[in-house]
């Protein structure tokens, strides 16, 4: 069993350097997920440019969401079930933008340029319908776009940052902090859904204006694929370079045992905390872009269903890896897409088969079944030359 | 705040603070003391509440019931009421259960994160095969004579507390004191204690595990049956209505403390009253478009606050760590 | 045999009248115990007589009822460990190994030693840091002492029993604290794994302080020059281990009422207590 006594091992350089170098960076994954992400940018050339692209575009915002879930659920092992919380608050900032904007642009006083703002800017149709005599204080500096896209990174991560940290500092964790988010995102939901004059209430914000940045409006879904392409692309990698590092091999081991970590001298509430902010921010991106690609937000961002779906995305691509969420997400949408459009009852059974199916057969999703199935493969032959049966 | 006022809030509380219990009650067994994240409790709620509207409307099972009788020849007029919905839905949600717990709970027991994803796409399925079959919404079931109205004692006074609100604390009671004797005075309920507390040792011991689980699971899932049925006769219901009331129990539960059956009775109380009256403050104060929401953002809010000051909840126990 | 301390006696940790109350049971009842630097301390007892406990107050996984802990490192000011957090005082450099083996189990072998290393603590740092020439051979040492070298790259939820519990010591190792805890590192292993591991023991205890806790008594004579006997949460007796096992305190508890046992038949190796009835 045991190689050699301890006091006997003199060091030899030479395995030194192969032992410890080889586990340096895994260049080979790394270009396979390059091109996977590469992919990602084929489909705006041949899909329907008005009907399937922005349709695509919106799930490409889902993957970026999934892939936040991802990062604290897959790799740390923290399900949260409220991160709509993040999705919507990012969301809903664009989404004032746009709208006020649309108001604006409808309105058609010469006096008002697109992106000014003051106490006779034009009012938003809910907000006419709620009564209101002027757009509130806090809201009227969101119709410029710079102005909510800055907030809509920002005050998700903020909220992500100081929710996590109360939560993981008390030691709530496991189910606990699943049903704790839970009722968190529930609670702004009832908010949300029922203050019609400031936030459309059900109905929520559709009809929202065309995306304009430095004076170029994305009339064309194409070039709003290419810019929610190379978003998603860009936090892919920065997540694979996160997983990379140590502080990666340190939420796994949060995952994997969280009180051995804490015993090493990690203050394992710290690292769950810069991840949930992270994912925070990841999952406002997410939503600013989906209400960009739709052109419509929805008191749904924040519905229990929404924050549960995606992480059912994570868990059919494949929990704690990258390109699992991604292809979960894009996977499970199109199918709902298609399923909807085939039987328009039959989606919610199928959706919850699914669940079962994933939980019971394939915990570990796609992508870890098809690991599973490749080693399975390459797996070294017992007997060189294997006789068929 | 006039004593009408609060009359009518302590009434809402009454009933709100029961439905909670019960609800919980049934969560407060399978997720406090078995460990088990059922996302399908509040759509087993829901099937309770459809199977309250199949028991009582006068189209559904009693009319079947009084044609069959005219088919043998008897000339039957059957009204079936609340007091036969309530111990029908607990049967019937309470099968269910047994189902659930027999074909898909009992694999996941040592994977709860898995067990709530699972369980979530139970409640899908729940839903929408309700959805489908008995429509999407349903009105309040009739009530029979001496559940109508209000008790002479209470007419007039500031607390006249509608006479089915008193049979719904009523039925909570019983509940709470069935369970709490069942846990505590009886045999079976030492046998589930014991496979709760250590399940090999329990094994070992000669009690099937595997019965003690699935009996106790349905025996949950029958409250949560008992709880629908309740809130059928009150309210409006619909097919979805399970998503509301499973982060409510949820809350109640986590808020009492796990595995603590008191902790359900305590927590449900403290966010059924709060609850009532912050919204009836709210609706006299205020001039706000939903005081109901705003009344359950501000529960939520202070008991997710209440979580990180004290995550053990109301009623905890200190353990101690094994040798 | 053992490993006397080299350096001047000083004392690295002092348990002074500690009490836990778990709810009206005291697991440890006004205990008072110390231990100097570079010893090789093993501490025995029976069930339930809080000797894990004693390793939660230590390391700040349970607080004192009554009581406190002083830890005294080397070069800084002595300190009160209640007063700081479980992960505060690991980095203060008390190291604890657990009963069952406490590895992660989705990460290499290098990769668990690599965090264990000792190095800074931040989120900040390890987002950004490459390990050094010097991390790298400390690793490889670490390796080499627990002979798992060629299994560097393998995932530690693959490894065998005993593997995983050296590979736990070897992250004791790297993470090189003052004063290390080990929790029945034997506990399931082989005659021979359990000998290697006691050669393991020995290595460390050259550079580092430790604290053992076992029932094994082969094993224990293998490791122990003093040994500390528990009992029902206070502190029975204390001595070299011949000592201890002629104390007729020790002999009366762990032998209870059965004051006649004969040397059993055969002898098993880890029932510890049969051990020691056997050689008293």
């Amino acid at each position: 069993m045991t190689k050699s006594a301890p006091e006997t091992t003199v060091p030899d350089t030479h395995t030194e350097n192969s032992a410890i170098e080889a586990s340096g960076f895994p260049t080979g994954r790394f270009v396979v997920f390059l091109v996977l992400l590469g992919c990602l940018y084929s489909p705006a050339f041949f899909l329907d440019p008005f009907y399937r692209l922005p349709q695509f575009n919106r799930f490409l915002a889902l993957a970026l969401f999934a892939l936040s879930v991802d990062l604290i659920w897959g790799y740390t092992g923290l399900l949260s079930l409220g991160q709509g919380l993040y999705f919507g608050i990012g969301g809903y900032f664009i989404a004032y933008s746009l709208k006020l904007q649309k108001a604006a642009l409808d309105a058609g006083n010469p006096a008002f340029g697109r992106y000014d703002w003051g106490p006779d800017m034009a009012m938003t149709d809910y907000m006419f319908q709620g009564q209101l005599n002027e757009v509130p204080l806090l809201i009227r500096p969101l119709i410029n776009i710079y102005t909510a896209g800055f907030l809509a990174v920002l005050v998700p991560t903020l909220v992500a940052t100081f929710f996590g940290w109360i939560v993981f500092r008390s030691g709530i964790k496991g189910v606990y902090f699943s049903l704790v988010t839970q009722a968190l995102v529930f609670a702004v939901f009832t908010i949300i859904s029922t203050q019609r004059s400031y936030t459309g209430g059900v109905d929520g914000q559709p009809g929202l204006a065309n995306l304009e940045l430095f004076e170029f409006e994305f009339k064309n879904y194409f070039h709003l694929n290419l810019v929610i392409v190379t978003i998603l692309c860009f936090f892919a990698l920065l997540s694979f370079f996160l997983i990379q590092s140590k502080f990666g091999k340190i939420l796994t081991a949060i995952r994997d045992n969280e009180f051995r970590v804490t015993a090493l001298g990690y203050d394992t509430a710290m690292y769950k905390a810069f991840v949930f902010a992270f994912a925070g921010l990841m999952a406002g991106v997410a939503g600013a872009l989906s209400v960009c690609a739709t052109k419509s937000a929805g008191p749904q961002f924040f519905s229990i269903e929404e924050s549960i779906t995606v992480v059912i995305f994570v868990a059919v691509g494949g929990r704690g890896t990258l390109i699992g969420p991604i292809l979960g997400a894009l996977l499970v949408s199109v199918g709902q897409d298609r399923i909807n459009s085939e039987f328009t009852q039959a989606w919610p059974i199928i959706l919850g088969c699914l669940f079962i199916a994933v939980v019971v057969f394939l915990p570990d999703g796609i992508v870890g079944g098809l690991t599973r199935a490749a080693k399975w493969f390459n797996r070294p032959a017992l007997d060189p030359e294997p006789t068929p049966t | 705040m006039d004593s009408t006022q609060f009359g009518e809030a302590l009434s809402n509380s009454l009933s709100s603070s029961s439905i909670l219990i019960l609800a919980a009650l049934g969560l407060a067994i399978t997720f406090g003391v078995m460990r088990v994240i059922n996302m399908a409790h509040g759509d087993m709620m829901m099937l309770g509440a459809y199977t309250a509207y199949v028991v009582t409307d006068r189209r559904m099972l009693p009319r079947a019931l009084n044609h069959l009788l005219g088919l043998i020849g008897i000339d039957a007029d059957i009204d079936l009421n609340i007091f036969v919905a309530i111990p029908a839905s607990f049967l019937v949600v309470g099968f269910v259960g047994y189902l659930l717990e027999v074909c898909l709970i009992q694999f996941l027991y040592d994977r709860p994160l898995d067990t709530l994803l699972a369980t979530w796409g139970v409640g899908l399925i729940m839903q929408q095969s309700i959805n489908l079959t008995f429509g999407a919404n349903l009105v309040p079931m009739h009530l029979p004579e001496m559940l109508q109205g209000t008790p002479e004692i209470l007419q007039g006074t500031a607390f006249a507390i509608p006479s089915l609100r008193l049979f719904i604390v009523g039925v909570t009671l019983f509940c709470l004191f069935g369970v709490y004797w069942w846990f505590f005075q009886t045999m079976s309920g030492l046998k589930i204690r014991a496979v709760v507390q250590n399940r090999e040792m329990a094994a070992a011991l000669g009690v099937s595990t595997r019965q003690v689980d699935s009996i106790t699971f349905a025996f949950a899932s029958g409250l949560a049956g008992v709880a629908g049925c309740i809130l059928a006769h009150l309210y409006n219901t619909k097919y979805n209505m399970g998503g509301d009331y499973v982060v409510d129990a949820f809350t109640v539960v986590i808020l009492g403390g796990m595995g603590q059956l008191a902790g359900a009775a305590g927590g449900g109380a403290a966010i059924g009253t709060g609850n009532s009256f912050i919204e009836k403050l709210l609706s006299v104060f205020t001039k706000m478009d939903s005081p109901a929401a705003m009344a359950k953002f501000f529960i939520l809010v202070l008991v997710v606050g209440f979580l990180l000051v004290r995550p053990s909840g109301l009623f905890a126990t200190k353990e101690r760590s094994y040798d | 045999m053992g490993f006397q301390s080299k350096t001047v006696p000083e004392t690295i940790i002092e348990v002074q009248e500690v009490t836990v109350d778990f709810g009206g049971f005291k697991a440890i009842n006004e205990l008072n115990f110390s231990i100097e630097r570079g010893e090789l301390r093993v501490v025995i007892g029976p069930n339930g007589a809080g000797k894990t406990t004693l390793l939660d107050v230590i390391t700040g996984k349970t607080r004192p009822t009554h009581g406190r802990v002083v830890f005294q490192p080397d070069s800084r000011p002595a300190i009160d460990v209640s007063d700081y957090s479980a992960e505060q005082i690991a980095c203060l450099g008390i190291g604890r190994k657990f009963q069952t083996p406490n590895v992660f189990k989705s990460l290499s072998v290098l990769e668990n030693l690599s965090l264990s290393l000792k190095s800074p603590r931040s989120v900040f740092w390890s987002l950004f840091c490459r390990d050094s020439a010097d991390s790298r051979a400390r690793l490889q040492e670490v390796l080499d002492i627990i002979g798992l070298g060629s299994k560097a790259h393998q995932n530690a939820g693959t490894l065998a029993h005993g593997e995983k519990q050296w590979l736990e010591l070897g992250m004791l190792m790297a993470q090189d604290p003052e004063l290390l805890l080990v929790d029945e590192p034997v506990a399931g292993m082989t005659p021979r794994e359990s000998e290697r591991t006691g050669e393991l023991l020995l290595a460390m205890a050259r550079k580092h302080t430790l604290l053992v806790i076992d029932h094994d008594m082969t094993f224990v004579r293998q490791i122990a020059s003093k040994v500390t006997v528990l009992h029902e949460g206070r502190l029975l007796s204390q001595g070299t281990i011949r000592e201890v096992q002629e104390n007729p305190k020790v002999i009366e508890v762990y032998l209870g009422h059965h004051k006649v046992a004969k040397r059993p038949a055969t002898t098993p190796q880890h029932a510890g207590v049969n051990v020691l009835v056997a050689k008293i």
